[in-house]
């Protein structure tokens, strides 16, 4: 297998000028659809995008809102797509808010970034009313943004070009994104225009689609910002938003998608499910026989796999051909596992500080084992402990107020990812290890272990804790106080209600007790495993 | 319910002979996803007719409290 040319695509610099390009280039071809009722879904063209997009725009600087950072919150929708677009195509930054979060810490994220404005979805409405109590902040519904983007199609017919005529630099910051700090603290990611089309056009000379996708991924991750919404519009495909993952498998019905961007968690639940439904249907050994004999006939040349695999693939909508994966690890048992089906699963590997795309398979050249070859925006390397350093188009501005944290990861344009790997002879990256003390669980989301730890400490005979990732869970190793007694017996009750205290995502799953002490450094620091 | 509820969570664990009690942890003793929360909370509505909203899904922690959404 050898690499191959990349698929071409016009580079643009600014989000602004990604969104002119797409609007000229695919100008009445569908861009996004939406559900607007359960029976009924809204289509929205490249140009209408822009339209929208521009008329929000000059709403939002007739009332003000110009050079500002906005806090943006809620699910996935066509309001969201369209704040995000309207508040950085005029020059504002945004900065996208994890809906999971509780409002106290919306409340910090939103101060620490200065935001003057917070743009929430129906569904948060209370959240803006907790917010408002105790910042200063200016707060829009998504639920007006109809009649906001009415207006500025007025104004904008009256000649208005305030916003129109705003010229933004590939070199401004658009989002501040907060992503978990190894210590607990959140670390605001500061991108740039130039940083976020690097990264989606270097994804789109990577990876080649040709039909729609369905937007399983919360925008207000950078993966699913850059590569499934902003990489589509180098393609021109249209992209639908699917509201809830609840109404997913009705979606994949109605959409029939040709290719997914996703976390290794949904291609592990996708998997487990077909096997579910085989085993319901007294179907398993049927299938497992089935995948056995294909795999055969692949090796030989004969490709029988969309015939033999019908069934499984309808539940997909039946014409789903490519799944890309990234923000945590993914097991290469389920590469391997839906190629068996037809389905091909590109691994990637992203960080936020890199806009987020690093590296993906690509889809004549993908080397077993590697997260593929290095998006054509950047460079990769390894130092001499193997920590990946990156540095090109995409890697971040720098950490918001930071300047010591900023000084520690680049320098020289080089970007310390804290990740361990090595590049191989196809050029490939692999990842083997990390350094910072961060656990990634499935779903992208990155937890300290830190924080886990100062929780199991609130266990009086917890003396030493160690967090960390196993088997796709939160795992905790412990040493107990010998002197009390009962410390075992209790241990289950403890992290039970320890559980209940926590939030679902840092739910401890599994518990070792240790009989003697962790192994220590010279400086009495508990040496992690790696 | 709670059999109900037992044959449901069954099909996700692959165990065919758990026993539920309400004060379990979802993830920490029955070994769930987010993602199976999803799945479980689409199946609960379908199976009882009601609606649970996302939201409503990132608190779901214990048996307990994907009980106490079905009226």
């Amino acid at each position: 297998m050898k690499n191959y040319p990349l698929y071409e695509h016009q580079r643009v610099l600014t989000i602004r000028e990604l969104l002119e390009y797409a609007a000229e280039r695919f100008r009445d071809k569908t861009a996004l659809v939406y559900p607007k009722s359960r029976k009924e879904d809204v289509s929205v063209s490249y140009q209408k995008l822009r339209q929208d997009v521009y008329a929000l725009g000059t709403a939002l600087f007739r009332r003000g809102y110009r050079n500002i950072k906005a806090g943006l919150l809620g699910e996935n929708s066509y309001e969201w797509i369209l704040t995000h677009f309207a508040v950085t195509c005029g020059g504002g930054v945004i900065v996208p808010l994890d809906k999971d979060l509780s409002s106290g810490d919306i409340v910090y994220l939103l101060k620490d970034s200065g935001c003057t404005l917070l743009v929430c979805s129906g569904q948060y409405a209370d959240i803006a009313e907790e917010v408002k109590k105790t910042l200063t902040i200016d707060c829009i519904s998504m639920c007006d943004m109809a009649e906001l983007v009415a207006e500025g199609k007025a104004l904008m017919e009256n000649g208005g070009t305030a916003y129109t005529s705003v010229t933004v630099q590939p070199d401004d910051m658009a989002s501040i994104v907060y992503t978990s700090g190894t210590t607990g603290k959140p670390k605001g990611v500061m991108l740039s225009h130039r940083n976020f089309t690097a990264s989606a056009w270097g994804a789109a000379r990577n990876i080649r689609v040709t039909g729609p996708s369905v937007l399983i991924l919360p925008l207000h991750h950078c993966f699913g910002l850059s590569a499934a919404l902003y990489a589509e519009f180098f393609y021109g495909q249209a992209v639908y938003i699917n509201k809830s993952l609840k109404n997913l498998s009705k979606d994949f019905q109605k959409i029939k998608p040709q290719h997914l961007f996703a976390v290794p968690l949904m291609i592990e639940t996708l998997y487990r499910q077909i096997r579910a439904a085989a085993r319901k249907q007294g179907r398993e050994r049927k299938l497992k026989a089935a995948v056995r004999c294909s795999n055969i006939l692949l090796r030989c040349g004969i490709d029988v796999r969309k015939r033999l695999f019908r069934s499984v693939r309808d539940a997909f909508g039946g014409r789903l051909e490519l799944i890309v994966s990234g923000g945590a690890p993914l097991n290469e048992e389920f590469v391997k596992a839906f190629r068996s089906l037809g389905i091909s699963v590109l691994n990637g590997y992203g960080i936020t500080e890199c806009a987020p795309i690093v590296a993906v398979n690509r889809n004549r050249f993908s080397v077993q084992g590697s997260v593929g070859v290095p998006l054509c925006c950047n460079t990769v390397k390894t130092d001499e402990n193997g920590e990946i350093l990156v540095k090109g188009e995409n890697v971040m501005l720098g950490y918001y107020h930071d300047t010591q944290e900023t000084d520690r990861v680049l320098s020289d344009g080089w970007f310390r990812t804290g990740d361990i790997g090595f590049i191989d002879k196809h050029g490939a990256l692999h990842l083997t290890g990390r350094i910072k003390n961060l656990i990634i669980l499935g779903n992208g989301e990155n937890i300290s272990a830190e924080a886990i730890e100062k929780e199991l400490y609130t266990i009086p005979y917890v003396k030493e804790a160690v967090a960390y990732r196993d088997n796709g869970v939160i795992a905790a190793e412990l040493f107990l106080d010998g002197e009390i007694a009962d410390a075992r017996d209790t241990l289950d009750e403890d992290i039970r209600r320890l559980n209940r205290r926590l939030p679902q995502r840092m739910q401890i799953g599994s518990v070792v007790v240790r009989e003697t002490e962790f192994p220590k450094t010279t400086t009495k620091k508990i040496i992690r495993k790696k | 319910m709670m059999e109900k509820l037992t044959e449901m969570i069954r099909e996700y664990t692959g165990d065919r002979t758990i026993v539920l009690s309400e004060d379990m942890s979802l993830i920490g003793d029955l070994g769930l996803n987010s993602l199976d929360l999803v799945n479980l909370a689409a199946e609960v509505e379908d199976e009882f007719d009601i609606e649970i909203p996302d939201r409503a899904i990132k608190d779901l922690k214990t048996v307990k409290d994907v009980l106490d959404l079905i009226p």
